[in-house]
């Protein structure tokens, strides 16, 4: 089950789109989520790794950056990966193309919430993970799945700082042991660890530093307990 | 250069006016007097650039005590701005000043304004002297202060004193006493109505801030003056409030966007037009007085594309304006719009044939309903069950659902009940053209409605939205389910009502329900019965919904109604929407709010919640002042509307009114708003009426103006005439009063359904005050001899504007033909021997008694007459969202007797004539 989907600029964070979750279909009070969703948005960058995985308890974060573009989605830590990773694909496909070249010009939050429609549509198919559509997608996008780093969300926002390849590989060596670094290293984890190292480290971090504290001052002017107001 | 002085003092002391000046020689001394004898003014425009570059020298006088003293002298040397500084630190130690010290110190001077050029220089100073005297007009000390004011123009300059002169007649200082403080004897002044629409009254500002001020129309104060302390206040007698249009329709509304906007750090004012600017880097919050920084982003103006100049940002130049809100004004993505549309489908409401019309309407305007593709629509029906239906795109036709398990409502499919407009309007199509025959021949005569209303809420719960609910009966099956309270023999009672509160909490609590769930309830009660709307009411008013009320409504029966019904509806449909929205109004520090009137739920001290805004609710507050509020000039009101539009775009609308502050009684009675103090005190009255009793709020408003006249005599008036006296402002309060007493909402012994009095109450509290003041008191015009003069010009028609009349029978002359405007209806009456040329011009007959008996339009003839007619209630119309139907009515009418009832100068069997209530109020005034 796909709850939330979310569609960002990396380059601010800025909301392009986003479908509206049910809460009364699935119970649960997704207000949580939203807000993580939102500031692990503003914590992406150019160095950021473009597949990741972030537990948050029961649930968990899937997204892919491409074109300077984010799609995330919260779902079922139970949900099979491989379908989270086809989806977002495929959202990704479609709004490349419709809305790609408009993306680095816009300035106003969710200027394309209409791209809602198209991911409600998606989501469909994807939620019944019987559909033999789906079946076939997997089997294409399986390849990737295994080599995606996995964090915690909770731990990423809270370091304040951007999130990189480096930190997480080296999350991912905690977590995960051995195992999973030899892969990574086997396949792209050098590659990584050297972007990261060269591109992402101290240059990152002082940029994170300067610029997230004032975030998160910002931030902190939503009262987030009540719905919709912004007056505080 | 040469200048030369004139030297006649008496001869400028008798005016300047319009030839005066024309007779300067340009070289010569331009005098501009201030007095309090004499009217001289000067606008603005007098200092066009050209003859600005070339001011030289500038000479400021005053006239004091019988000595002629020149206080000010300067000469202009490079550059204006030198002259500007040079100007206002000398300004500050005139002896003037330095006696008035205490009151008038230097800070007044340089937050006046921000002087930019040497014509602002000028009018600033005329301008604040204007103030200056109005504010000490009680006091001795000025008392013979004449103000004289000498621009000196160089030789070369021809320009100058041409263009000096026409502006000179143009802008009247107002003398001592004010227009607003005249003394009227209301027993002997009769006719008091202005011939046109009233204005509210200009507050006392300074040109340039009055100039930017927030329109009236949208944000206004019962007193334009704030009284400095609560005891003052008290004194005074007048109510404290301020009345809004927050979403009203606005031809011009600037909208900018950016990334930051710039808000008060402590208390989250939007920066307005009424900050002041310490220097460059720093503003000051006019609520809370706090000291901010202004960004880096605000240096530059988009605007003029200049840098360094935040003081020309849009922001700071417009009281209105609206913000694209950034992610941070989002707890959720925006949400779309959601229409619902619940109907009632009952034998009743077969009977009354809404249905044809309602799905007629929803077909002609469903490309227009606001929003975009995202935009989802939806219907339920309910008699004794409730029928879903589901519209999913590919069915073949609309499938209907019913739930007949009415205590514990669910949603028979998860989705599909709630379909996107765009992809399945066919399917949505269908529905509503089969959905008038479907009910044809039901016996059903239950309804559901509360269970109806459940299912609602739960279907649009997720996302948020609208629901239309047409009601035709007293809900009587599950939940909610009510019974007649009203007594037919009580209706013309002169004793208390009973049963203005609601019968039950049900739907207070389901509204609440809405409420957190942005969902709010609209009612369309159509119906010839009592249906109680007191209690059911309830559900739109606190879920910020909106109540219409078609009594009597029947597809033959009752054309006009009908028609109504269909303009309503349009306007309903098309009409401007905003989603989850919230509104705060901010004041400045000392002054509390601590009443709201309107639709909506109150979620915080100041917050009100309101899951749909639209642009014809209006809202009104009560305000005391908890903290003294000396040392202010000025005070100003903030409010912000936070709203999703139907485009799924978050904005923000702020509005910002600023008021002067004064001391004195007089002051307050000189800024007393008769027609804003009259809108909120029917809203009060309306409370009264429910937490209290009828009477009681009845007799609370006569004391109201009982009061307040009291403390005019005893404390304003010096000199103590007989009659009964009130100031100019005033004049027509004990009127709007007796208006008050005699509309629908509160008036004892004559008949009134329950349903209509309790609707009444429900638009004096929603309705914006231009309506409400319709409603209260008709506007009444002589229509048979319409003539081009004084007509108004809107684009290229001429609209004829015949004069206001009282509202009494002996202004209606059986030889002509009256008009009659009560906001949402018009009455047009026509005489017993009416002009043959009216009859026959306009309405097209030959005779009187061919006047047909129902007549609700007037026909498209080409004669003057007809044309000046329709395009005088065609503008009356426009100004206006909705549709007032116009009735032609005659002797033999049914609705002779409405219009007869709006004639409220005049006595009934059990009120009143204005005379008598104002001998009323005169003997209460002088024990």
């Amino acid at each position: 089950m796909v709850l939330l989907t979310m569609i960002a600029r990396v380059a601010d964070g800025l909301p392009l789109a986003a479908s509206m979750q049910d809460d009364e279909q699935s119970g649960r009070d997704l207000q949580h989520y939203q807000s993580q969703a939102k500031q692990l948005c503003r914590k992406l960058n150019a160095q950021s790794p473009n597949r990741c995985t972030l537990e948050a308890g029961v649930m968990s974060f899937h997204y892919i950056i491409e074109h300077g573009v984010c799609y995330l989605a919260l779902c079922e830590a139970v949900f099979p990966k491989k379908l989270v990773f086809a989806y977002l694909e495929e959202l990704q496909n479609e709004f490349n193309e419709l809305h790609g070249k408009k993306v680095p010009i816009v300035s106003r939050p969710y200027s394309f919430i209409e791209f809602d429609m198209y991911i409600q549509k998606t989501k469909k198919h994807y939620v019944d993970s019987r559909t033999r559509r789906n079946l076939g997608s997997i089997n294409t996008e399986l390849q990737g799945v295994q080599r995606i780093m996995v964090a915690n969300i909770e731990e990423v926002l809270q370091r304040g700082e951007a999130l990189s390849g480096k930190e997480i590989l080296q999350r991912g060596e905690a977590l995960f042991g051995k195992e999973v670094l030899q892969r990574g290293e086997a396949s792209s984890g050098k590659e990584v660890l050297q972007r990261g190292e060269a591109s992402s480290g101290k240059e990152v971090l002082q940029r994170g530093e300067a610029s997230h504290p004032r975030d998160e001052t910002q931030n902190a002017d939503v009262p987030q307990n009540q719905k919709v107001s912004n007056f505080s | 250069m040469c200048w030369t002085k004139r030297s006649n003092l008496t001869s400028q002391l008798t005016g300047l006016k319009g030839s005066a000046a024309n007779a300067l020689m340009p070289d010569t001394i331009v005098h501009l007097q201030r007095s309090s004898g004499v009217h001289a003014s000067m606008g603005q425009g007098c200092f066009g650039k050209g003859v600005l570059h070339s001011i030289r020298q500038v000479v400021i006088m005053l006239w004091l005590n019988d000595v002629y003293t020149k206080i000010y002298s300067v000469r202009c040397k490079t550059s204006l701005e030198g002259l500007r500084i040079g100007c206002l630190s000398r300004f500050n130690d005139l002896p003037l000043f330095a006696m008035h010290g205490g009151k008038y110190r230097n800070t007044r001077c340089c937050s006046l304004s921000l002087f930019r050029s040497m014509g602002r220089v000028l009018t600033e100073i005329l301008i604040w002297f204007k103030w200056l005297l109005l504010t000490r007009r009680q006091g001795s000390l000025v008392r013979c202060c004449f103000i004289h004011c000498a621009v000196l123009f160089p030789a070369q300059t021809s320009a100058g004193p041409a263009q000096l002169s026409p502006s000179l007649a143009g802008l009247s200082l107002q003398s001592q006493t004010p227009e607003a403080l005249r003394v009227v004897n209301l027993l002997q002044e009769r006719n008091l109505l202005p011939p046109g629409p009233i204005s509210p009254p200009t507050p006392c500002l300074p040109q340039d801030l009055q100039k930017i001020n927030c329109h009236p129309e949208v944000f206004r104060s019962t007193l334009t003056s704030i009284p400095q302390t609560q005891s003052l206040l008290n004194k005074a007698k007048l109510p404290l409030g301020l009345l809004l249009h927050p979403f009203k329709d606005l031809t011009q509304l600037p909208v900018v966007t950016s990334s930051t906007i710039v808000r008060c750090r402590s208390c989250r004012t939007y920066i307005n037009p009424f900050v002041s600017f310490l220097d460059q880097r720093r503003w000051k919050c006019n609520l809370c007085y706090r000291v901010n920084d202004v960004p880096e982003e605000f240096m530059y103006n988009p605007v003029s594309r200049s840098y360094g100049e935040p003081h020309k940002r849009p922001e700071v130049q417009n009281a209105t304006i609206e913000f694209i809100a950034p992610s941070e004004y989002m707890l959720r993505p925006p949400q779309p719009a959601v229409y619902l549309f619940v109907l009632d489908v009952s034998h009743n409401a077969v009977e009354t044939g809404y249905l044809d019309v309602v799905c007629q309407s929803l077909l002609e305007n469903i490309n227009s309903l606001p929003g975009d593709s995202r935009t989802k629509i939806g219907f339920i029906t309910f008699d004794s069950t409730i029928h879903f239906y589901n519209l999913q795109e590919g069915l073949s036709q609309p499938q209907m659902l019913i739930v007949s398990d009415i205590e514990d409502i669910f949603l028979p499919t998860p989705d599909s009940l709630l379909v996107n407009l765009d992809e399945c309007t066919e399917m949505v199509q269908d529905l509503l053209k089969s959905l008038p025959h479907m009910f044809g021949k039901t016996m059903e005569t239950q309804s559901a409605l509360g269970p109806a209303l459940q299912a609602a809420f739960k279907l649009l719960s997720p996302t948020g939205g609208r629901v239309s609910v047409f009601q035709t009966q007293l809900p009587n099956l599950g939940v909610g389910s009510l019974k007649s309270r009203e007594d037919p023999n009580q209706r013309a009672s002169a004793k208390d009502i009973q049963h203005l509160s609601p019968a039950t909490d049900f739907y207070k609590k389901l509204a609440l329900d809405c409420s957190g769930q942005q969902v709010a309830v609209d009612l369309f009660l159509l119906s010839s019965q009592y249906c109680d709307l007191a209690s059911l009411g309830c559900i739109s008013r606190y879920s910020a919904g909106s109540v219409y009320y078609y009594p009597s409504y029947h597809q033959q029966h009752n054309p006009a109604q009908v028609e109504c019904f269909q303009k309503d509806l349009k306007r309903y449909l098309t009409r401007k929407i905003g989603f989850e929205a919230v509104m705060r109004i901010r004041c400045t520090k000392g002054l509390s709010i601590h009443t709201f009137h309107g639709n909506f739920f109150v979620r915080s001290t100041d917050l009100l919640s309101l899951p749909n805004v639209n642009p014809d609710a209006g809202f009104a507050v009560q305000m005391s002042i908890e903290e003294n509020l000396v040392d202010m000039q000025v005070v100003s009101f903030q409010a912000a509307l936070l709203y999703t539009s139907s485009k799924g775009e978050r904005r923000i609308r702020v509005h910002t009114l600023c008021l002067p502050v004064v001391n004195s009684l007089s002051d307050i009675f000189a800024g007393a708003d008769v027609q804003a103090i009259t809108g909120l005190l029917a809203s009060m009255a309306v409370d009264r009426s429910v937490t209290a009793s009828l009477s009681d709020a009845r007799d609370a408003m006569t004391n109201a103006s009982i009061d307040s006249l009291t403390s005019y005599r005893t404390s304003v008036l010096t000199i103590q005439q007989p009659g009964l006296l009130a100031p100019a402002c005033l004049r027509l309060f004990p009127l709007y009063i007796l208006a008050l007493l005699k509309q629908k909402a509160f008036r004892t012994g004559t008949s009134t359904k329950l349903d209509d009095r309790v609707f009444a109450m429900c638009q004096l509290k929603y309705q914006p005050l231009a309506y409400v003041m319709l409603m209260i008191h008709p506007a009444l015009y002589r229509v048979d001899d319409l003539t081009d003069e004084g007509a108004l010009n809107i684009s290229e028609r001429t609209i004829p504007q015949p004069r206001v009349q009282q509202l009494s029978v002996e202004k209606l002359s059986r030889e002509g033909a009256f008009l009659m405007d009560a906001g949402s209806v018009i009455y047009l009456w026509i005489g017993r021997n009416c002009n043959p040329n009216f009859l026959t011009q306009v309405l097209g007959v030959p005779s009187y008694p061919a006047v047909p008996q129902n007549m609700t339009m007037l026909p498209e003839l080409d004669t003057a007459e007809s044309q000046r007619t329709r395009a005088f209630i065609g503008w009356l119309r426009e100004q206006r969202p909705f549709f007032p139907i116009l009735h032609v009515v005659r002797d033999e009418s049914p609705l002779k007797a409405s219009f007869m009832q709006n004639m409220i100068e005049d006595r009934t069997e059990s009120a009143l004539s204005y005379y008598e209530f104002l001998l009323h109020i005169q003997q209460q005034v002088s024990k």
